[in-house]
């Protein structure tokens, strides 16, 4: 049941991404005061990449056929996680260590800091205590996978991140920012879009699980364009 | 209901998905070159673009078009771009200052900024690399400092002339009646854009106070 909420939440995030409604807020490192250590508490994240059909057959018909279309898009994602486990790779690995690299290239110091995360969204509270690392704690909600707009077009991969940095003296908002690889039907306004690299573009889903290691690769690819634009956001 | 009436019933959630986030604008041919055979070193703080609210508590703004009759300077690498300057209003630092190039058809101006101080003495540089897309528009955010008085909004000769393509997914909502029945049917469509950096183009700044965290 938990995949197949990760799976409404990837799809509502990706078809909705053109108006969300986050308040989007810079950074501005020179008013932020003495940050060096950015803690990443543990993002919030799906444990498999979704694969999204975002335009189906099955709805156009009510609830029978949004039940044949979920059922359908965990067979996709079971199949499609046995092919990326084949190459070894796991996006939220992946995205975490883009981020260090992101991070340690624009003067920072990282620091992971684990916790568990029940809920969708931004942590409510964040860590303290002196096993706690970290000037700021930088707060993650990403999807990521592959998604085709319709049964015609090809699977490209897709990341959406909303992050919020926090400092952690007195929790105050430094930076709120989404980052959209590929996102569906638009621009969200204020948000930083990135275009699909074309040359991991699968005309099928058959396509995408016949070569796992271009699969994994556009992924990849995908995971650290979104952690280099994070990097720039905290220039 | 009429038959036209029905007809676009299916395509109004599209509609209102995509009306309120993208606004296509005119296309301008690109200018790749400046037309002046010399520009200045520094840009000078007068005539500046007074920000305008559209109502009490909205943000204040200006749009720029620039065209053949901008002013130019010269950047610290030697290359010549167009300026215009807007004149930040009074008001507590850390307020959000947006500036979003958008696409004139293929024509995209290519921007970089400076803050200078109410003196014009350069303050802060955001280069061109500080921009990132925003769909089809590029855009930076960033909190105005103390001391910040007046915006240089100018063109990076440097990115002038170079090409980027999206791609971009669509999710199209449509549907027709089977009898009294509305059926609804959802298709996947591409496009592909092809943007090339100008010295022309359409900048708007923004700059409002910093929203309530999520």
């Amino acid at each position: 049941m938990r995949r197949v909420n990760w799976a409404v939440a990837a799809l509502v995030a990706v078809v909705l991404s053109a108006c969300q409604t986050m308040e989007q807020v810079p950074y501005d490192r020179a008013s932020a005061g003495n940050i060096k250590t950015i803690n990443i508490v543990t993002p919030k994240a799906p444990d498999r990449p979704a694969v999204v059909l975002a335009a189906t057959v099955g709805q156009s018909f009510g609830l029978i056929g949004a039940l044949v279309d979920a059922g359908m898009q965990s067979n996709r994602e079971s199949d499609f996680e046995a092919a990326m486990k084949t190459q070894n790779f796991a996006g939220n690995d992946a995205f975490m260590r883009h981020l260090d690299g992101a991070l340690t290239s624009g003067g920072y110091t990282p620091a992971h800091y684990s916790v568990t995360r029940e809920k969708q969204g931004f942590l409510k509270a964040y860590p303290k205590g002196a096993d706690v690392q970290g000037d700021a704690h930088l707060d993650i909600v990403m999807y990521y996978g592959y998604i085709a707009s319709g049964m015609a077009t090809p699977y490209r991969p897709f990341v959406s991140v909303n992050a919020k940095l926090v400092r952690a003296s007195d929790n105050a908002l430094l930076m709120q920012k989404s980052v959209f690889y590929n996102p569906l039907n638009g621009a969200p306004e204020n948000t930083v879009t990135i275009a699909p690299d074309p040359a991991y573009e699968f005309a099928d889903f058959d396509a995408l699980t016949a070569d796992p290691a271009k699969a994994a690769k556009g992924l990849d690819t995908a995971i650290e364009q979104v952690a280099t634009a994070m990097g720039t956001l905290l220039k | 209901m009429s038959g036209a009436i029905l007809r676009l019933l299916p395509v109004l959630p599209l509609a209102a998905l995509l009306g309120g986030c993208m606004t296509a604008r005119e296309a301008m041919t690109a200018r790749l070159e400046v037309a002046a055979p010399a520009c200045a070193a520094a840009p000078s703080m007068a005539p500046a673009s007074a920000m305008t609210q559209k109502k009490k508590d909205a943000p204040f703004e200006a749009t720029i078009r620039f065209s053949d009759a901008a002013a130019c300077v010269t950047d610290a690498a030697g290359n010549k771009g167009v300026y215009a300057v807007v004149d930040l209003p009074a008001g507590e630092a850390g307020r959000i200052v947006t500036v979003t190039s958008y696409a004139m058809g293929q024509t995209i101006f290519s921007p970089r900024l400076e803050f200078r101080d109410a003196q014009g003495a350069l303050v802060r540089e955001v280069g061109r690399g500080d921009f990132m897309f925003s769909g089809t528009s590029l855009q930076v955010q960033v909190r105005q400092r103390e001391g910040e008085r007046f915006l240089v909004i100018a063109s990076d000769g440097g990115s002038v002339g170079k090409t980027v393509e999206q791609i971009q997914a669509t999710r199209v909502s449509s549907g027709t009646m089977v009898g009294a029945v509305y059926v609804p049917i959802n298709y996947g469509v591409e496009g592909k854009s092809q943007l090339i950096f100008a010295h022309n183009g359409e900048v708007t700044t923004t700059l409002a106070p910093v929203p309530k965290a999520d």
